[in-house]
């Protein structure tokens, strides 16, 4: 007997819908929970984004590395801060900025934290200051006892400097030399080596890629207005630093060629000054 | 009728399985899409879950200036505080977050904290002038990175092997001998490793002008009405062409023979028994150095001197291959020394070395002693000795710091890492019981 068909017709496969809706679900469902996992998996497989670049906020990798494995949350890491004759830096306080620091300097920074500093005195641009921010993305392991003795090398070289108050936009990544790619050659009297990259690179690649990147320097920018000093959020909280004592005692610069000639005069103590 | 009634029942029912299938999902899901909020998880001072979405949020919010992190950094005073050391667990201690700036909580900590000679911390405001003492970071527990560590010594893939002359597979930082036993064979046999602690840093700068960051836009395209309306052009014939007898074939080649000229590239030296000067240095005063004695009781002293990274130890053992056949290791105190023996039909060909260095540390520029022991303490002479000191590239020969306490004939020759390789050759056999010490020194690059 045929079935007797009323109005609309039934869909031809109306039966097999519920197990066709419970698939689609099913699949929804698995690609809900797999979509976050497929970007990360593919992007560490294909290696064509980098987990980092330079272009990350100020803070993210060291505040990642410090949520690391490792003993490096929390551990103040001796930095040397160096740099020309005459130049000195103030670092970021509750309400601006300390005294300032003749060079070199060395300070215990937080890894992860990100250090406004205050940088005067630059040579031939006086009355100039510049704001570089100093960000520690990993530490040393030395010796116990020889932390002091080997901190990491942190230069402002003149020509950052000079670059900076230009206008330009300095990025420089310090690292840790890989001994087995390290250049035969000495340091010398020209400080620390160095590389230029083009601006289309990533220099935390790159000197990922000739050692294990530990600072990163932001020199140059936007020059804060007065009232901005103080503001928080420039000074990136102010997170808090360890000043060490000078190693070598600082003397004073070369008196000036103007300057008359004067006779020194004694001290209390009998001492020169 | 009865078709009509069965695919009603499939339209509008389920079977059991299926509406327990649904069910379940329904509640997966549910429960999968509630999550906690930010503020929640900070109150019961645990992070969120690390999720890589979440955990990048996290750091992306902790990385920039929050007021809500600020608060985080109150734990105590900084002018009260009298903790010998600003390390790990105080640090821990203002680190603990908190969500809930009461009025009474401590401003946060700000700015650099000062120490006095005892590590104390001062009260703000202290003059950095009278500011002395070192600081004590917190314990550091190994194994330290091995690239903050200069290695010498040992024998590093692809090993040391013989040659006619010489020996082949003498890596940077390998430092090998060769001698001959009484039964005529040669064999070749690693000294160990010696690490320093001396980083050296570089840095990769970028600099960017202000219009790094412009953004040139074009157009879409560009449409050109006009076109050309006719092509009338006559060009005459610009090219001739001739038949000439080819008289000879003439190619390039490239160079069948060429000559070099050998220059004097290596420094030849002979240093007389007489040649080592200079008393016993303090970082040599051991017996297995000074007398070729084992002394039990030096041993931890020893080994620290010669593995100033002992976590490093395991991945430094030595290897040898004599002839395809293994050398037998002596005794389990290889950490201090690599002892060798080769058994054959002559007697016993026992070859000692050891290397010691004059300090673990070091910095760029400094100089490093490095003493060389070799004793044979076999029961048949060894003949042709030959020591092999591949420098790496940090470590800079000092010219003329090469001594011997026997009769060798010392040469240097540029290696493919910018240093140089140093060679002893003993010009007389080594007889049983007897040993000799070679010194040089190292600049660090």
């Amino acid at each position: 007997m045929q079935a007797v068909h009323t109005g609309t017709r039934p869909p031809r496969f109306s039966h097999r819908s519920p197990t066709i809706v419970a698939l689609l679900v099913v699949w929804w469902v698995c690609c809900l929970v797999i979509a976050p996992f497929w970007g990360v998996a593919s992007a560490q497989t294909t290696g064509s984004q980098p987990v980092f670049s330079i272009q990350a906020p100020p803070g993210l990798v060291g505040a990642t590395r410090a949520a690391g494995p490792g003993p490096v949350a929390n551990y103040f890491q001796p930095v040397e801060i160096r740099g020309p004759h005459g130049l000195q830096i103030a670092f970021a306080d509750r309400n601006g900025f300390t005294e300032f620091h003749n060079l070199p300097v060395t300070v215990g920074l937080l890894v992860g934290r990100v250090y406004r500093l205050k940088v005067a005195g630059i040579p031939q641009a006086e009355g100039v200051e510049l704001f570089p921010s100093l960000e520690v993305i990993d530490r040393l392991y030395p010796p116990p006892g020889q932390e002091r003795h080997f901190p990491i090398i942190v230069e402002l070289h003149p020509d950052d400097l000079r670059l900076a108050t230009a206008g330009k936009y300095v990025t420089r990544v310090i690292y840790l030399e890989d001994p087995q790619q390290a250049l035969p050659v000495a340091e010398g009297n020209s400080g620390q080596l160095w590389f230029e990259v083009r601006p289309d690179q990533d220099p935390l690649a790159v000197a990922d890629a000739l050692g294990r990147p530990l600072v990163i320097v932001r020199l140059g920018g936007r020059i804060p207005l007065p009232e901005e000093e103080s503001d928080p959020a420039f000074l990136f909280g102010s997170p808090p630093l360890v000043v060490f004592p000078p190693k070598v005692k600082v003397l004073p610069g070369p008196p000036s060629r103007n300057s008359p000639a004067t006779l020194p005069q004694p001290t209390p103590e009998g001492r020169r000054p | 009728m009865n078709g009509s009634v069965n695919r009603t029942d499939g339209e509008t029912g389920m079977s059991p399985w299926l509406r327990l299938l649904l069910i379940a999902i329904c509640t997966l899901i549910f429960c999968s899409c509630r999550t906690v909020s930010q503020d929640t998880a900070q109150v019961a001072g645990r992070p969120p879950l690390p999720s890589p979405d979440a955990k990048t949020a996290q750091l992306a919010a902790n990385s920039v200036f929050n007021p809500v992190q600020q608060v985080a950094y109150s734990g105590g005073d900084v002018g009260s505080a009298n903790s010998s050391t600003v390390g790990a667990a105080e640090a821990s201690d203002r680190g603990s977050p908190l969500t809930v700036a009461a009025p009474s909580v401590p401003p946060p900590i700000q700015g650099p904290i000062y120490v006095d000679a005892q590590g104390n911390v001062l009260p703000r405001g202290t003059p950095p002038g009278v500011v002395t003492g070192a600081w004590t970071p917190p314990g550091i527990a190994g194994p330290w990175p091995q690239d903050e560590f200069l290695a010498d010594g040992g024998d590093l893939p692809p090993f040391a092997g013989l040659a006619e002359n010489g020996v082949t597979g003498i890596n940077p930082e390998d430092t090998v001998a060769r001698f001959q036993t009484a039964d005529g064979k040669s064999r070749v046999q690693p000294f160990n490793r010696v690490f320093i602690y001396s980083p050296r840093f570089a840095s990769v700068r970028q600099v960017a002008g202000l219009r790094a960051n412009e953004q040139a836009e074009k157009v879409m395209g560009v449409s050109t009405p006009t076109h050309m309306a006719r092509i009338e052009e006559v060009q005459s014939v610009g090219m001739g062409t001739q038949n000439y007898q080819a008289r000879a074939g003439v190619q390039r080649r490239g160079l069948a023979i060429f000559q070099s000229g050998q220059r004097d590239g290596a420094v030849s030296q002979a240093l007389g028994p007489r040649g080592f000067s200079d008393a016993f240095k303090p970082y040599e005063n051991f017996s297995l150095i000074v007398k070729g004695q084992m002394v039990a009781d030096e041993m931890p002293t020893l080994a620290q001197s010669v593995q100033a990274a002992v976590a490093w130890t395991a991945d430094s053992q030595v290897q040898v291959v004599v002839d395809g056949r293994a050398a037998s290791e002596e005794v389990g105190v290889s950490r201090v020394h690599s002892l060798y023996r080769v058994q054959s039909r002559y007697g016993e060909s026992k070859l000692r070395l050891v290397k010691v260095a004059s300090t673990a540390t070091a910095l760029p520029g400094e100089t490093v002693d490095f003493t060389l022991r070799f004793d044979n303490v076999g029961t048949v002479p060894i003949t042709d000795l030959l020591i092999i000191d591949n420098l790496s590239t940090r470590l800079e020969y000092v010219d003329g710091s090469s001594q011997a306490s026997k009769a060798v004939e010392f040469s240097v020759q540029p290696n493919e890492a910018g240093s140089l390789t140093l060679q002893w050759r003993l010009t007389e056999p080594l007889p049983p019981g007897e040993g000799g010490i070679i010194r040089f020194q190292c600049r660090v690059r």
